[in-house]
């Protein structure tokens, strides 16, 4: 049986899967990847489904000793991976021998890098999802983040590494993080009608900076004030959408983000379109954001583009082997 | 104000869309709301992910790969149309045990004097009602309880608290909840329950269901230690009865 012993764990290290779905009527957030994107092409390399549950390593990576033969591929943040203190690529199948030890540092470029193990690791499905939520106590390995010392096992015990593929995403398809300013795609609303003129102004035509507050549950915001009309800064508590960008009565967005509470009640100026959730996964405080209103027909175009790139994958790597 | 004539639809990013069908918290919007819902879990519309309800509003989770936006819609406003109002009998009554003030309800004098009431006083008066769950969200299991009494009225604290426990019961407003799991927050914490809303030992770890409603029964601190001894041995089983609205 394969497995992967942790030297150490990264600053915050955690097994997700594209989402808990399905729970939010008992309370449970949907959790999942921050960046989808990356979490989708990490299985891909290492042929597995698409929503298989991958490692999450945020701002640092892990020390892993693997315990057995398998393929892994590490996508997202660039935190310049090693194996047996030799650099590696990402984005890449990589094939590993039992007893290879992979480095990896602090984040270069980026905040959230993925590993995916050929088969996936074994941890319980719990309410549908392998997703770990530490605050509700649910899922992934002991319902927590990775700590020095822990082993898990990983499903495939497989002996037939020949007749496998390996695969290398192009470099064009490859996501660049480095960029200062970035460009967000939003539609507008849910009760943007809550804000005056000159917030909605304000909203679109400035710069906001990442501020330190970030986690999986939002992104805090920097920037001028966003303007609610008079008695419109609280709703009716209800059930929440991640990417919602909310705005409290301090004027502050939030970016509500994968571990977002289920209900809450202040309105949203705008909501990020899904296909660019990735790019808020991969910002750092001090990143800037510029939001670009499209609109829904527009949304869905993109993620059915994105969608077609999944289905078409092998068109956009290079087969190594 | 009250039940809107026709449902307002509002587009929540490019793969949900809430449906709003009045503009206050109240018992009947409440029963449509759990009809519509209950409705919608039952029909499993392909490409519907998820179902969300709350005061007011349902959310619905959609994958816009497999379902059009104006489809979910149009299968939301027939959804509407043909839901009745969920019956009221099957309704539970769920006794949960809880101890009031001291170190279990820290905030209970203060709410006291913020009432000219003795704490003993607020605590006959808290007893006395039921408490409608409206729906379960924010934390796993935690219901949002309606039904406090105009008497007990309280505002939330100008300074919350970094973590209230697991089992406390609080009010805020003309609202009551029981919390799960610790949180922080800026409700009055006036009582604390040796129950287990929340168990992810359980195959079934939220114990509270839409439309529940929860009766609060004093009891000693002797009594608490038992009763938490037994929740924690699993063989602790809480009391329910069916509800009969009047």
């Amino acid at each position: 049986m394969g497995g992967l012993l942790f030297k150490d764990g990264g600053y915050f290290t955690t097994i997700q899967d594209l989402g808990r779905w399905g729970s939010q009527s008992q309370g449970f957030c949907i959790s999942g990847a921050m960046d989808h994107f990356a979490l989708k092409v990490a299985n891909l390399l290492v042929g597995n489904s698409l929503g298989e549950a991958c490692l999450e390593m945020t701002f640092k990576g892990a020390e892993i000793q693997f315990t057995g033969d398998t393929l892994i591929a590490l996508t997202g943040a660039d935190m310049l991976p090693e194996i047996n203190h030799k650099p590696i690529n990402q984005w890449k199948t990589i094939s590993i021998n039992s007893g290879d030890l992979l480095t990896l540092k602090s984040a270069k470029s980026g905040l959230r890098t993925y590993l995916s193990v050929k088969g996936g690791f074994d941890v319980p499905i719990i309410l549908r999802s392998k997703s770990t939520t530490p605050r509700e106590k649910i899922g992934g390995f002991k319902e927590r983040t990775i700590k020095k010392g822990d082993i898990i096992k990983t499903n495939n015990n497989f002996n037939n590494q020949k007749k496998l593929k390996y695969f290398q995403l192009k470099d064009q398809y490859i996501p660049k993080y480095d960029s200062k300013i970035k460009k967000i795609r939003v539609i507008d609303g849910p009760y943007s009608e809550n804000f005056t003129e000159k917030g909605i102004k304000a909203f679109y035509d400035s710069l906001f900076l990442v501020s330190t507050d970030i986690d999986r549950t939002g992104y805090r915001l920097e920037g001028p004030l966003i303007e609610h009309k008079i008695d419109a800064g609280r709703l009716i508590s209800g059930a929440m959408v991640t990417g919602a960008i909310q705005v409290p009565g301090s004027g502050k967005p939030i970016i509500l983000t994968a571990e977002r509470r289920t209900h809450g009640g202040y309105p949203a100026i705008a909501t990020i379109a899904t296909v660019d959730l990735p790019i808020i996964a991969q910002s750092k405080p001090g990143d800037r954001f510029k939001f670009e209103l499209i609109d829904l027909t527009k949304a869905q175009d993109l993620l059915k583009q994105e969608n077609n790139f999944f289905k078409s994958f092998y068109a956009y790597v290079e087969i190594l082997i | 104000m009250g039940i809107y004539q026709e449902p307002r639809f509002i587009i929540a990013g490019d793969s949900c869309v809430f449906m709003e069908i009045g503009d206050e918290i109240s018992i009947k919007i409440h029963k449509k709301v759990k009809g519509i819902f209950n409705y919608l879990r039952e029909k499993k519309i392909t490409g519907v992910k998820e179902i969300t309800p709350a005061y007011r509003s349902i959310n619905v989770y959609y994958d816009p790969l497999k379902i059009a936006t104006k489809e979910v819609i149009s299968q939301l406003k027939k959804a509407e149309k043909v839901a009745k109002e969920a019956p009221t009998i099957t309704s539970r009554r769920i006794f949960i045990p809880t101890v009031f003030g001291a170190e279990y309800g820290p905030d209970l004098e203060e709410v006291a004097q913020q009432h000219n009431l003795k704490p003993s006083e607020v605590v006959d008066i808290f007893t006395q009602y039921d408490y409608l769950n409206y729906f379960n969200g924010f934390m796993p299991g935690k219901p949002y309880l309606g039904g406090l009494p105009k008497i007990l009225e309280t505002p939330r604290k100008k300074v919350p608290r970094f973590n209230v426990k697991g089992g406390a019961v609080v009010i805020y407003g003309r609202q009551v909840a029981l919390f799960g799991l610790p949180e922080p927050t800026g409700t009055n914490w006036i009582g604390c329950s040796p129950i287990k809303i929340y168990d992810p030992r359980k195959k079934e770890p939220v114990f509270l269901k839409m439309g529940d409603y929860l009766r609060f029964i004093p009891i000693s601190e002797d009594e608490f230690l038992r009763i938490e001894k037994k929740v924690e041995e699993q063989t602790y089983k809480i009391k329910t009865e069916i509800f009969r609205e009047k």
